[in-house]
């Protein structure tokens, strides 16, 4: 028993330091990244077709999740709030609820779903490949022609998926409380307004900003140390989409905590 | 004599337990032709990549005109080189044109005139001006790798590394691609390393040989000793016979994981 209790604190703690070289490297890796942002030559054409892959084609999923989202807090928080006969709250939660929290993160976890994954299938068969060693005997450094461009795509491009999904989400809970709880359209709207403040968006947006940079770095980490062979790049897709959903769980309560305590 | 303009003096390199060169030494003079040749496996395209600086080498030193590349800024990058990799290695996310034209596209010449550039460079190789637009994965793989000549050779470099240009080509195609190479090096000046299995590519490109065994050099020299070497393992290889000491060898040895 005291064994097994020990073997268990034997695998956390190995587990947890292999967590923490993890995000160590990711870190390294993630600096000069961002580095290279500083320094000319900026490559816009892969920075635009960054922006197209993670931020347009993204909009149907995210769009999708905040609507059927936004329409389920509508019923929990009616059937939660009929308790205390508070079901005229309904319309400011679901809207903070939306922008301070489930906007940036369901959209982060979709994002996270979608792009960390392509991200790493690219750039992973580009490694085994030997495309990014091809890129260095033509004179152009992997990190600024593909991490850099990525990066900054994805942290911009994800406020404006998360603003996007924000109104989505309010909008779903506004046709089922219209349609099935019977508020009156021009009250739920005028009550969403009411009481909802701009920090409550702008935290969601700096939350989903980081998120995207999250995603961005987490999928080209794996994808440009992907190991050789077809099986090195599925295992580099399934860590790129584990780790940046971990990660944004993680990042989100930290940030939560640095918000709220402000 | 000038230093050779690469040198390798030493070289090791692991990957894990696999310990596949072991003090590689080797140079080649500006503008000769240095063909490697070796088993599969021995570790040729390693070698080159120690060279490029692609792969860090465990121990050794290699030279670029006589100065040590680990003690110059920018290493390899110095040097005005162009590289064919074994699997084209071709950028599957922009058309073949764009990939030959790779590093004109980021020079200050335009659009138009990278495009002529690259369609000449592509008609060098035996590719019509159509597949310019096609993408890599339209391609066959004798088609790929012409197009990867094509792009290591599109900035007219003055060392080229070689790795199989010949390999999945049909025989008339493959005597196209040794008189390109032949070429650059006679008319262009241009240092060539080319690694090989074709025995007939080596007599036509190579003024000088190397032959690689597992991890070290077992032969070196002029391509016209390559008959009288007096190695029965450079022997064996030159005249692919299955009973030799190469193959002797493989089977002696424990399993190289
Ligand atoms: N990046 C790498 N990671 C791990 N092992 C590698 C790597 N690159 C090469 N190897 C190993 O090094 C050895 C030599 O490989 P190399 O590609 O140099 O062979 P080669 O002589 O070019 O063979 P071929 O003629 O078949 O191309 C092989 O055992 C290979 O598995
Ligand atoms: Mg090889």
């Amino acid at each position: 028993m005291v064994r097994f209790a020990s073997n268990i604190f034997v695998h956390v703690g190995r587990a947890f330091l292999a967590g923490c070289r993890a995000v160590g490297r990711i870190s390294v890796f993630a600096a000069e990244g961002v580095s290279h942002l500083a320094r000319p030559p900026f490559y816009f054409r892969e920075f635009y077709q960054a922006l197209l892959s993670i931020g347009f084609f993204s909009l149907p999923v995210v769009g999708l999740t905040a609507f059927f989202t936004g329409g389920a807090l509508a019923l929990q928080i009616y059937a939660g709030g009929s308790r205390f006969s508070a079901e005229s709250a309904v319309p400011s939660i679901v809207a903070i609820g939306m922008a301070r929290e489930l906007g940036p993160v369901l959209c982060g976890l979709m994002v996270a779903g979608r792009v960390a994954s392509s991200i790493a299938a690219e750039l992973g068969t580009m490694r085994v490949t030997e495309q990014i060693d091809a890129l260095v005997t033509l004179d152009t450094n992997p990190s600024k022609y593909l991490v850099a461009p990525r990066i900054a795509a994805a942290t911009l491009a994800m406020p404006v998926l998360a603003g996007i999904g924000d109104i989505v989400g309010i909008f779903g809970g506004y046709v089922v409380g219209v349609s099935r709880l019977g508020f009156n359209p021009s009250s739920y709207l005028q009550t969403t307004t009411q009481f909802l403040e701009t920090a409550d968006v702008v935290s969601g947006l700096v939350k989903a900003a980081v998120f995207g940079f999250i995603v961005a770095v987490v999928g080209c980490y794996h994808g440009m140390n992907s190991e050789r062979g077809a099986k090195g790049v599925g295992r580099a897709t399934t860590n790129a989409v584990a780790t940046s959903s971990v990660l944004i769980i993680a990042t989100n309560f930290a940030l939560t905590e640095l918000f709220f305590a402000a | 004599m000038p230093p050779p303009a690469i040198q390798m003096t030493g070289v090791e390199k692991s990957f894990g337990a696999n310990r596949v060169l072991r003090g590689v030494n080797l140079s080649v003079q500006r503008g000769r032709s240095l063909a490697i040749i070796g088993g599969s496996g021995t570790g040729k395209s390693v070698a080159v990549k120690c060279i490029i600086g692609l792969v860090e080498p465990d121990a050794g030193s290699i030279f670029l005109d006589g100065k040590d590349l680990s003690r110059t800024k920018g290493g390899f990058g110095s040097a005005n080189y162009g590289m064919l990799f074994q699997g084209g290695a071709l950028f599957d996310s922009m058309p073949v044109w764009q990939n030959v034209a790779f590093r004109l596209l980021r020079g200050s010449r335009g659009k138009e005139a990278a495009l002529q550039i690259a369609i000449e460079k592509l008609a060098r190789v035996g590719l019509s001006a159509d597949v310019a637009h096609l993408y890599p994965s339209e391609l066959s793989g004798g088609m790929l790798k012409r197009a990867g000549l094509a792009r290591a050779i599109a900035t007219d470099p003055e060392i080229i590394f070689f790795d199989e240009p010949t390999t999945g080509l049909d025989p008339i195609m493959a005597s196209v691609i040794n008189e390109l190479i032949r070429g650059v090096v006679d008319e262009m000046g241009v240092t060539a390393v080319t690694i090989t299995h074709d025995m007939a590519s080596v007599r036509t490109i190579a003024h000088e040989v190397v032959m690689l065994n597992r991890g070290i050099v077992e032969w070196a020299g002029n391509v016209d000793d390559l008959g009288q070497s007096g190695n029965s393992a450079v022997e064996q290889f030159v005249n692919g016979n299955a009973e030799g000491p190469l193959t002797a060898a493989a089977s002696r040895l424990p399993p190289a994981t």
